[in-house]
């Protein structure tokens, strides 16, 4: 379709699906990395969405723009962005199914309606589905990409269309469930992203959302991106000089050229090394884990590069290094 | 112990912990319970929603799920406790049956309502219950008495606000003319053609049968309804008065921040107290020093004249690449540290509620860590 060469298994993976959902626990960088990935597809010259589900403008600070709303915002060319906002997500579903012109005509009947989402169960979860596989279906963009909620709401989202028609015994909603299954369980259309960072609990929640998933839904994880890892500061050869000036016959000229300092040098290696060393284990722990036929690939924990968009590049940047081909 | 913290964990009654997921809320509670129940003579419960499990392992939690359990404290040593800690996790599903059980006005309309299809979906599934139902357990063991001191990790909200206004909106719900709408046709015919409209389309959308048991949901849980309502209403005040006192946590990342700031905010406007804003995994002060970030800087560019005359019998090429690295790892965590610094200056908070706990290498595992955390709490200096 698009010039899609140069790109690695996982990257042609992701880029060859419509729909593109990404989720790990809070805390990991699932929305920086969405965005890194949409940057990545608009570039690759797909017409790109960015839909965030969580309304708290975590996209839209990747991107350095505000006040997102539902009706979808260009930010880059091909790209483009979108916040879930269920009681808009019903207006336009009773606007395009019932040909209820402006649903807000009918006051209190769309509050009613409102009022039937947040309390029936799985009615928002589903409009939040329904609005995402609508913009898959109707082929608007060739991509959709999904900053999805945290780990454990999700599967009751990617549960809802199935979930509903069990519920639901007729009606429209019923009907409309049978299409949004077919787009999410097919594997050549839509896939699942999970993003994770190297420390325990990232890594025991994602490992047992990935059960979940298996267990409760069609869903396929084809991904695993392992954000904010950290370099080894030290080579073998200096690692042992290092250590000799920890505690060993360096310390004393050391002393001497760091003065007052030396302690916060020395802390700060031994701090950096710490960290390197449990996050690589939870790292090995994870993969050792992890289903066959899930690709992972890393990212650097970009320090000091804390504000959004510039985060945001940096790890387009580094998917791009990760995901392409060499 | 910190004197901000002291006051906390001895004054209040009640210490509610919100923030972003992912930044430690669930480590700082069971922290704060830790040093309480060691240093003071309180009776502390910290209650939990969904604790990570190796946090859930060092508390003894694994084993006895909701039941409140008591945390063995004896491994401290010659430090013996001076209060007891206890915990529980919340378990929804339970909550919620007993809230029916208690509210429910008869036996064959607490059966209904337990049976319902739509009422076991709200009740074990649908995530905005969860908040309600955090809030009206500690209502509940609040009145109880058996606790000192009750500290609880809120459930990882999609929006910071909304185990804020639980209590309230689900009065709310229950008041609503909307409410009667929906169970209108079902409860007279007359009504029914009134509402006709609204029907039609609803019945095209939903379906009739569905439509049928939300009604019958509804019509079921409005005999509970005076009790809810009294109940909303002494639990918001619960939430606003001087026992209780809420703590914003967060890591000292852009995002999570962002997330505090916003929930600083709902505080400020609904005039609850905020006890502390806790920042954990802080980076350690030395890393802000002035001098310390210049000698990093030679420590790159003068690597060469260094190392000259020193570090005898190590190759000097080895040693010029350990001295910069040291020099460049200090000034890459110099630099982090730096903008969460500012980060945390521009947050609108007293400044003297600002506490930070420490950065740990490892992950917080037992109660050993939980402690060290807890003792280490301190304000941050601006």
């Amino acid at each position: 379709m698009n010039n899609l060469e140069g790109h690695s298994d996982l990257g042609d993976a992701i880029l060859s699906k419509r729909l593109v959902i990404v989720t790990g626990k809070g805390g990991v960088g699932k929305s920086t990395i969405t965005a890194g990935l949409a940057r990545l597809s608009s570039k690759a010259g797909l017409r790109t969405l960015v839909c965030e589900v969580d309304a708290r403008g975590d996209v839209s600070a990747a991107f350095g723009i505000e006040n997102v709303e539902f009706k979808p915002k260009a930010v880059a060319p091909n790209l483009y962005v979108m916040a879930m906002n269920t009681e808009d997500a019903l207006a336009e579903y009773l606007r395009l199914n019932l040909r209820i012109p402006i649903i807000t005509k009918l006051g209190p009947l769309a509050k009613a309606f409102d009022f039937v989402a947040n309390a029936a169960p799985g009615v928002k979860e589903i409009l939040v589905m329904g609005k995402i596989c609508y913009e898959v279906r109707e082929r608007n963009y060739d991509i959709v990409f999904v900053d999805a909620s945290a780990s454990g709401h999700i599967v009751s989202q990617l549960a809802s269309p199935a979930g509903i028609s069990e519920l639901f015994q007729i009606g429209l909603v019923k009907e409309q469930t049978a299409w949004m299954q077919e787009i999410l369980s097919n594997p050549s259309t839509t896939a699942l992203i999970l993003v994770v960072t190297p420390e325990e609990t990232p890594v025991v929640e994602s490992l047992e959302l990935i059960d979940r998933l298996a267990n409760e839904t069609s869903m396929n994880v084809i991904g695993a991106v392992i954000n904010k890892v950290m370099a080894e500061p030290f080579s073998n050869s200096q690692g042992e000089i290092f250590r000799s000036i920890m505690t060993g016959d360096l310390h004393d000229d050391f002393l001497a050229i760091a003065g007052d300092s030396s302690d916060a040098f020395l802390a700060t290696s031994s701090l950096a090394t710490g960290l390197r060393e449990s996050r690589s284990s939870h790292s090995r722990e994870f993969i050792s884990k992890l289903p066959v036929g899930i690709a992972t690939i890393f990212i650097p924990y970009f320090m000091g590069a804390e504000d959004g968009i510039r985060l945001s590049r940096e790890i387009a940047e580094a998917l791009d290094g990760e995901l392409s081909g060499s | 112990m910190n004197q901000l913290v002291n006051s906390l964990v001895t004054q209040k009654s009640i210490l509610i912990t919100g923030g972003a997921g992912g930044v430690g809320k669930t480590t700082a509670a069971a922290a704060l319970g830790t040093i309480a129940a060691l240093e003071t003579d309180r009776k502390v419960l910290v209650l939990t929603v969904d604790p990570a499990k190796r946090l859930a392992d060092a508390m003894g939690l694994a084993k006895f799920g909701n039941v409140v359990t008591k945390v063995d404290l004896s491994g401290f040593g010659e430090r013996s406790p001076k209060g007891e800690l206890y915990a529980a996790m919340l378990d929804t599903k339970a909550s919620w049956d007993d809230l029916v059980i208690r509210y429910a006005p008869n036996m064959r309309v607490r059966g209904e309502i337990l049976a319902n299809p739509i009422y076991r979906n709200i009740s074990s599934r649908f995530v905005q219950s969860h908040d309600y139902i955090a809030m009206e357990s500690l209502y509940d063991l609040y009145n109880k008495g058996d606790f000192d001191l009750l500290i609880v990790d809120t459930p990882p909200s999609r929006n910071a606000m909304d185990f804020l206004d639980a209590p309230e909106r689900m009065a709310d719900f229950f008041s609503s003319k909307l409410l009667r709408w929906i169970t209108a046709p079902y409860r007279s015919r007359l009504v029914a053609t009134a509402f006709k409209p609204f029907y039609q389309v609803a019945d095209r959308i939903i379906g009739s049968d569905f439509l049928e048991q939300v009604a019958e949901f509804f019509i079921l849980f409005q005999s509970m309804y005076d009790g809810f309502i009294e109940r909303g209403k002494s639990v918001s005040a619960l939430l606003r008065s001087d026992v209780t006192s809420f703590l914003v946590v967060t890591s000292p990342e852009y995002l999570p921040m962002r997330e505090a700031e916003f929930f600083l905010g709902a505080l400020r406007e609904r005039h609850l107290n905020l006890g502390a804003l806790i920042v954990n995994r802080s980076l350690p002060y030395y890393l802000g020093d002035q001098n310390a970030i210049q000698i990093a800087q030679r420590l790159i560019a003068d690597s060469e004249i260094l190392v000259k005359d020193r570090f005898l019998g190590v190759d000097p090429r080895i040693m010029r690449g350990v001295l910069s690295e040291i020099g460049s790892t200090y000034l890459d965590f110099s630099n982090l540290y730096g903008q969460q610094h500012n980060l945390l200056a521009t947050l609108l908070v007293d400044k003297a509620k600002v506490l930070a706990t420490p950065y740990l290498e490892t992950d917080v595992a037992d109660l050993t860590s939980l402690e060290r955390i807890g003792s280490n709490l301190d304000f941050v200096k601006f």
